[in-house]
């Protein structure tokens, strides 16, 4: 039995302001998929993402997800932010749970439990009351997941995971995800490299220049091209990066 | 000491300072979370037409300020969420032309001197009639529901508009919601403090209670205690020394937010030197 699609993509064609980023792109999701979303800087990874979200322009083609909204999670490529006013960690993972919670009214048992359940699954518990501006890098980023795994997500987004965290959470990381793929959660990781995580990708999809050149299971070739894609970043940076030799086509 | 509550007058102006000291610094957590902590400069400026308008059509200048500021506020957003790149321009036109608007227009109104320009721009305590702090009370009634019960949405959305946006919040609807509740804010401070002196009180207090806070609810409560203290005291003391009470507030607010500064991290040493001594 084909499992039921989550989101599908026709012909879409991203990008912001008018400009396209993202050309033509037909993508089907199903449920219960881990999905590595890869390709070099510049190939479109984020766009598709925020597109899909809300956050970029849907300039052409059609983005049909078959969920309620609240039951989609995101998780920003960014550190979670804390601006001039502090808040505590539990704070800001509330703002994750409101989706789903009642308005003008106090958070229902179930609402706490969620996003206790959050913060313990990140192993944030001892710091559930403390300021963000007092975490480390790999510990906001943790925060980031909780935020989103407040809404306990069908479908859960994250965009460069591991990009500036440290090893002990990406183990974490790594354990997070592995949990949420056993409950059958449906995941979409943006990823450069695919680190800890690799044991748990079914698929990869990959950009080059804003349109799909590979779509199927992660094999020693995709891999190699993985590494040539992160060693071309970490060269030029931000430099868009000529088309590689592999073809791969799925 | 406290001679002056034998005064309407007085009294009148002590309960809209009540009024603004709590309201100002709930719309103003949110707005300094937002980094927008101008914007009502900006709305006290078109705030003034408004007031203008209803000078030189003989109607409540404070009825007519709130639909006109309400209008500026709604217009702020729109141009926010849809000309991104031209935001600045187009916001500064908008606070500009409300202050010019405002200055031309009471030129041409029956009894629009100097001095009542002033009173507007500056706040004058004896000008609070009993008509206006009714529209005050219901004003900061709506202020208070509306910030409290929405807190958690509030937050959300300042604290990071794209994952609320994500997460399927009505962002839009939200930001319009509190530039309203901002233009509110201005509408109800502006006999107290005056229309170019309000974005202070709705800014300092927060700003006070960061230097010693961990959490946005702790932020919240601090900051409404220390804009209620501030423009009571500030009343009082403008009686006293005979003098503005918007720049008594806001004078007051900054040496407690510059006490604060400096206080602070002197307590902070001293109570971890305490800490060290006990182990």
């Amino acid at each position: 039995m084909t499992p039921e699609p989550l989101l599908r993509l026709a012909s879409a064609s991203f990008g912001y302001a008018g400009a396209v980023v993202v050309e033509g792109l037909s993508l089907t999701i199903h449920r219960g998929e881990v999905i590595a979303l890869v390709g070099p800087n510049g190939s479109g990874k984020s766009t598709v993402v925020k597109a899909v979200l809300g956050l970029a322009e849907t300039l052409e083609g059609t983005v049909e997800i078959g969920l309620p909204r609240a039951e989609v999670g995101y998780v920003p490529q960014r550190e979670a932010t804390h601006g001039v006013v502090p808040s505590t960690v539990e704070e800001f993972v509330v703002s994750g749970r409101l989706a789903r919670a009642p308005r003008f009214r106090p958070l229902r048992p179930r609402d706490r439990d969620a996003v206790r359940t959050a913060i313990d699954t990140v192993g944030l518990g001892a710091q559930h009351r403390t300021p963000l501006s007092r975490l480390s890098g790999g510990q906001h980023r943790r925060a980031l997941i909780a935020r989103a795994l407040a809404s306990q997500p069908t479908l859960l987004f994250m965009d460069e995971p591991l990009a500036g965290v440290d090893a002990e959470s990406q183990q974490v990381l790594a354990a997070t995800l592995t949990g949420l793929a056993a409950e059958g959660a449906t995941l979409v990781l943006v990823l450069h490299e695919l680190g800890p995580l690799e044991p748990l990708i079914s698929r990869v999809v990959r950009l080059h220049a804003g349109a799909v050149v590979y779509d199927g299971p992660l094999t020693a070739q995709v891999q190699a091209v993985l590494g040539e894609d992160a060693h071309a970043d970490h060269v030029h940076d931000s430099t868009p990066v000529p088309a590689p030799g592999l073809g791969l086509t799925g | 000491m406290l001679e002056f509550l034998q005064y309407d007058f007085m009294q009148r102006a002590l309960l809209a300072a009540v009024l603004v000291g709590i309201a100002a610094p709930l719309v103003g957590v949110y707005i300094v979370q937002r980094r927008l902590a101008l914007i009502g400069d900006g709305l006290g400026h078109v705030a003034l037409t408004g007031v203008a308008l209803g000078l030189l059509t003989s109607r409540s200048p404070v009825l007519v300020a709130l639909v006109v500021s309400i209008l500026g506020a709604v217009a702020i957003e729109v141009v926010r969420a849809r000309a991104r790149t031209s935001a600045d321009i187009a916001l500064a036109l908008l606070f500009y032309g409300g202050i010019a608007g405002g200055v031309v227009l009471i030129s041409k109104a029956p009894g629009g001197t100097a001095s009542t320009l002033n009173a507007y721009l500056f706040g004058a305590i004896t000008t609070t009639s009993a008509q206006d702090l009714l529209v005050f009370g219901l004003l900061a009634v709506v202020i208070v529901l509306v910030t409290v019960g929405l807190a958690r949405e509030l937050f959300a959305v300042a604290n990071d508009e794209d994952f609320a946006r994500a997460s399927g919040m009505p962002v839009t609807g939200l930001n319009i919601l509190l530039a309203s509740l901002t233009a509110a804010t201005v509408v109800l401070s502006m006999r107290v403090v005056g229309l170019l002196l309000i974005s202070a009180l709705m800014v300092v207090p927060v700003a006070t209670a960061t230097l010693v806070t961990h959490s946005f609810r702790g932020t919240l409560i601090l900051s409404v205690a220390i804009g209620l203290a501030v423009a009571v005291s500030g009343v009082a003391l403008s009686y006293s020394w005979d003098t503005p009470s918007g720049g008594t507030i806001v004078l007051l607010a900054i040496a407690l937010f510059g006490a604060t500064a400096v206080g602070a991290p002197l307590i902070g040493a001293a109570r971890r030197r305490t800490s060290a001594v006990r182990v």
